[in-house]
């Protein structure tokens, strides 16, 4: 009996023991896993800086609309100390640039804007088209956010004198568009602008844009009449000058007005290096013509056991 | 008796074990919140200039810099931010000031938030903060030293391709 029951502690003392220390490990293990996903982080931010780099000499030779195709249709991929590396190079610059409806021009003390009417003209058939309750108030925000004044055209236009973290000026990207709407669904309870494809329709890299990545839903605005079938093989071949694009005659000129072109400098350059647990991708908007980096964006995936991606 | 003997010395030893793994763990608890107050620091201050076009580094005092910089990184969903890294107080606060317009070094000295900004502290007794410049102006690394009243140091480089202008004096703008 005596030596069942010292049996029996000494299995209760065992199991304590073993769960004590077992839990101890898994906290150590975690303390570890933290350090080491940090370093790979570190690291493959700064491999995907250098990397870039590296590429930037060659990148600088992409001054064509074919080789631009030529590059963009490939993704590449490497492994580099570890870590399995990805890297593709795309247009930048598919849509329109909301920015080219203000241009401050002062003449006798006044301001008057010298903005491009024809993008205006665009925004107001698509907010029109999409059956936006109020578009003038939509568009009253939009330039009272691009001019650098605080005076309202209309009332609560002038979202920065609202929300004091609002950045006034420039349209700077996308979530900064994104706060024009919120603030217009706020003001009016109309939601519908949220149902206009926007980041298919704008682009904030310049104030060019490529007609060989303009979306389909863009281009369905900007030439109504085009047949269903052609718009959606209107892609299916690379255009080095406006003429080659299967519109009509005003559509082709609209285009020019609207500031396209088939070749825009302004690339995006996707670097992705992914370790153990870990990937870090890295957006770069490159200016080739200036050869100057215009935007760094890093981003942070974790990858669960068996997916590389 | 044997059996009660092993007992206890069992006893003791669970004790025992249990007393040392309950110190293991909070120093690893310990180091754990430490070194990821640490990392948070360093990715913060990584990204926002790695992530930075336009970077200004004015001298506050000999060991002090302050650094300003124009970035895509931001923890307050301000678009494209201006934020400032600024020595504040004599308990040596890091403070960070992320703001959708350019400040003055008058206004961001206090470290407190205002509708037009958001401050975070994110380091505390900082003895020491200070910035060395990219060799090229085209690309190069930006190099950060901060060192602590408790005698720990970091040293870290940071790529970067923003502009980078110093100042010699209290200047950010």
């Amino acid at each position: 009996m005596r030596k069942s029951i010292t049996l029996l502690f000494t299995i209760i003392v065992l199991i304590t023991v073993s769960a004590i220390l077992s839990s101890s490990i898994s906290h150590f293990k975690k303390y570890v896993k933290e350090e080491s996903d940090f370093e790979t982080e570190l690291k493959a931010m700064n491999a995907n800086m250098e990397l870039f780099s590296l590429l930037k000499s060659r990148l600088n030779e992409i001054k064509d609309s074919n080789r631009l195709s030529a590059v963009s249709s490939a993704v590449f991929s490497t492994a580099i100390n570890g870590f399995d590396i990805e890297f593709s190079v795309k247009p930048a610059s598919c849509g329109i640039n909301p920015n080219s409806m203000w241009k401050a021009d002062s003449k006798n003390d006044k301001i008057f804007n010298k903005g491009n009417a024809e993008v205006t003209f665009l925004m107001k058939e698509i907010l029109l088209e999409s059956g936006v309750a109020d578009p003038d108030l939509f568009m009253d925000m939009m330039l009272d956010t691009m001019d650098e004044d605080l005076e309202s055209r209309g009332a609560g236009t002038e979202i920065a004198l609202e929300d004091k973290s609002f950045p006034n000026g420039s349209i700077r990207n996308m979530e900064h568009f994104f706060k024009i709407l919120k603030h217009y669904k706020d003001a009016t309870g109309d939601g519908s602008v949220y149902s206009i494809p926007w980041k298919k329709i704008l682009s904030f890299s310049s104030e060019k844009a490529d007609i060989n990545c303009a979306s389909e839903e863009l281009l369905k605005y900007i030439a109504k009449d085009t047949e269903d079938i052609l718009m959606e093989n209107i892609h299916e071949r690379t255009y080095s000058s406006l003429e080659e694009i299967p519109f009509r005659d005003e559509e082709k000129e609209r285009l020019k007005k609207l500031g396209f072109s088939t070749f825009t400098p302004v690339i995006r350059v996707s670097i992705r290096s992914a370790g153990k647990n870990i990937a870090v991708e890295t957006v770069f908007i490159y200016d080739t013509s200036l050869r100057k980096v215009k935007k760094v964006v890093f981003s942070k995936q974790k990858i669960q056991s068996g997916n590389s991606g | 008796m044997i059996s009660l003997s092993i007992a206890a010395i069992l006893f003791l030893l669970m004790y025992r074990v249990i007393d040392i793994e309950r110190k293991g763990e909070s120093f690893i608890k310990q180091k754990s919140e430490f070194s990821q107050r640490e990392n948070s620091l360093i990715r913060t201050v990584f990204r926002d200039i790695a992530e930075g076009s336009a970077i200004i580094i004015a001298k506050k005092d000999e060991k002090k810099d302050i650094l300003a910089v124009r970035t895509e990184n931001s923890f307050h969903k301000i678009p494209n931010p201006f934020v400032y890294y600024f020595p504040v107080g004599k308990n040596g606060t890091l403070c960070r000031v992320e703001s959708s317009v350019a400040l003055s070094a008058g206004e961001i000295e206090r470290c407190e938030e205002k509708e037009s900004y958001f401050a975070d502290v994110i380091a505390e007794n900082v003895s020491f903060f200070k910035i060395s410049t990219p060799l090229s102006s085209q690309y190069g690394k930006l190099l950060l030293y901060l060192s602590f009243e408790n005698g720990r140091k970091i040293l870290f480089a940071v790529p970067t391709y923003a502009i980078t202008v110093t100042h010699n004096k209290n200047s950010v703008n």
